[in-house]
């Protein structure tokens, strides 16, 4: 039970540190495709190939359709993503709030300023993913080895 | 009605729900839509007021779905107060603009549109094309009247004719995407069989470049005015190939005023000029020269 919690706590550390990594290299591509081709954001989704988080985009290309904003769309699709338990809960409140402003902004002016604003997200994106690593290299071995002595001790105790 | 299938995913769900249950006795033309007003719908015959204020923030989000939330993508559109949707629809868009040495930058805040609303017209053009094409001899042409009469209306329909019926090999030269009503390169109008289309690109440059890699017999454009668009309409024509193109203009007097296009008149570029009439719903063509 102790091993199982620690390697949970393990988990998420990684699905976190998984999620901000393939989303940083999945918008930096839809920024190259953007400058390229200047096709709206709907099917420069569409496009994206290779593709880290693959549920993300799709569920978001299907929330666009319906919805009156971006960040409309986006706030839907981090819902959804987050009952599913899909690693999307794992993500941290200053993680979501550079999503956010991502969305907020995206699609609202010429191509220049559009550069600018995701390049400054792909930085704050880039740090916390750098600063996520840190922590899951920090800490998973403690958590497992943690929850290992836990139930090593609680074993022993109750013998 | 297919302009409401057409046109509502790209209204806010309020303006949607203030037009989904309007009946339309006789052809819409336009709806209008102004910040702080009640929409505005055009008739052939009339207009009509909807009991629904237009507010700031619809305008705005408005705005953002004609783009698809990628005003990026439509800048150069905006920056000539237009946009166009796939299957022919023109917005006008007015309001707020900032300039950077004597010429418009960008849009800031969008607060009038004008739906122009597209329709396809089968067989409109019957009495355009017996100027045009004789058999195998086609005749330049240059179509003119007031905006709204349905030159572009016209033109599609002339293509389709030309391209199914006349056996020629038509290139449309489709700045805007207004003749075929093309998305993605795919034209959502009939505009032919044999008819190929060039969508997005400067009307000069799509001219020069179907020329030289499409061998068209005929190629159509719509309205003529700069004077890249003249110097290729005389490129095309010394190459052989029949231009039919349109231009705003009331009358031939008006016409003649033009420079650029009265140069064209007078080294007889084009064999023909109709001028379109419109009476309620059709069309009427008058040679003029």
């Amino acid at each position: 039970m102790c091993v199982y919690i620690g390697q949970q706590k393990g988990r998420a550390l990684k699905a976190r540190s998984k999620i901000l990594i393939g989303l940083n290299d999945d918008i930096e591509r839809l920024l190259n495709s953007m400058e390229y081709t200047r096709l709206p954001i709907s099917r420069l989704i569409e496009m994206l190939t290779p593709c880290n988080e693959k549920t993300f985009w799709d569920t978001l290309t299907l929330n666009i359709q319906n919805s009156e904003s971006l960040v409309c769309a986006y706030d839907k699709t981090m819902r959804e993503l987050q009952m599913k338990k899909t690693g999307f809960e794992q993500l941290r409140e200053e993680d979501k709030g550079v999503l956010e402003s991502f969305f907020s902004t995206l699609g609202k002016g010429d191509f220049t300023s559009e550069k600018n604003n995701i390049q400054l997200v792909l930085k704050r994106l880039f740090s916390l993913a750098g600063e996520a690593e840190n922590v899951e290299k920090k800490y998973v071995k403690l958590y497992s080895s943690l929850g290992l002595f836990s139930g090593l001790t609680l074993f022993l105790i109750i013998l | 009605m297919e302009w409401k299938s057409d046109l509502f995913k790209y209204f806010p769900n309020t303006i949607s729900r203030a037009l989904e249950n309007i009946r339309c006795l006789s052809p819409l033309c336009e709806i209008r839509i102004r910040v702080n007003k009640r929409i505005q719908l055009v008739f052939s015959n009339r207009d009509i007021l909807i009991e629904h204020c237009v507010s700031e923030n619809e305008c705005s989000l408005l705005l953002e779905l004609l783009c698809e939330h990628s005003i990026y993508a439509r800048t150069d559109e905006l920056k000539n107060c237009f946009l166009t949707l796939p299957k022919g629809y023109r917005v006008g868009v007015c309001g707020d603009f900032s300039c950077e040495n004597g010429k418009i930058r960008c849009l800031t805040s969008a607060s009038f549109f004008n739906f122009r609303i597209a329709r396809e017209c089968i067989g409109s053009a019957r009495d355009a094309v017996k100027y045009i094409q004789h058999g195998e001899k086609l005749n330049s042409t240059l179509m003119i009247s007031s905006p709204g009469v349905g030159k572009t209306t016209l033109l599609r329909d002339t293509a389709r004719l030309i391209s199914t019926y006349g056996g020629k090999k038509v290139c449309i030269a489709d700045e805007r995407c207004e003749i075929s009503g093309a998305r993605n390169g795919v034209p959502c109008l009939d505009v032919g069989e044999r008819t190929d289309v060039m969508s997005g690109s400067p009307k000069a440059e799509a001219m020069m470049s179907m020329i030289r890699t499409m061998s068209p017999d005929v190629i159509i454009t719509d309205e003529l005015g700069s004077k890249e668009d003249i110097k290729a309409v005389r490129e095309a024509s010394s190459c052989g190939v029949c231009v039919i193109a349109s231009a705003h203009s009331g009358s031939l007097l008006e016409l003649e005023r033009r420079p650029g296009l009265c140069e064209l008149l007078k080294d007889n570029v084009f064999d023909n000029v109709l001028l379109l009439h419109r009476n309620m719903d059709k069309v009427f063509t008058e040679k003029v020269i």
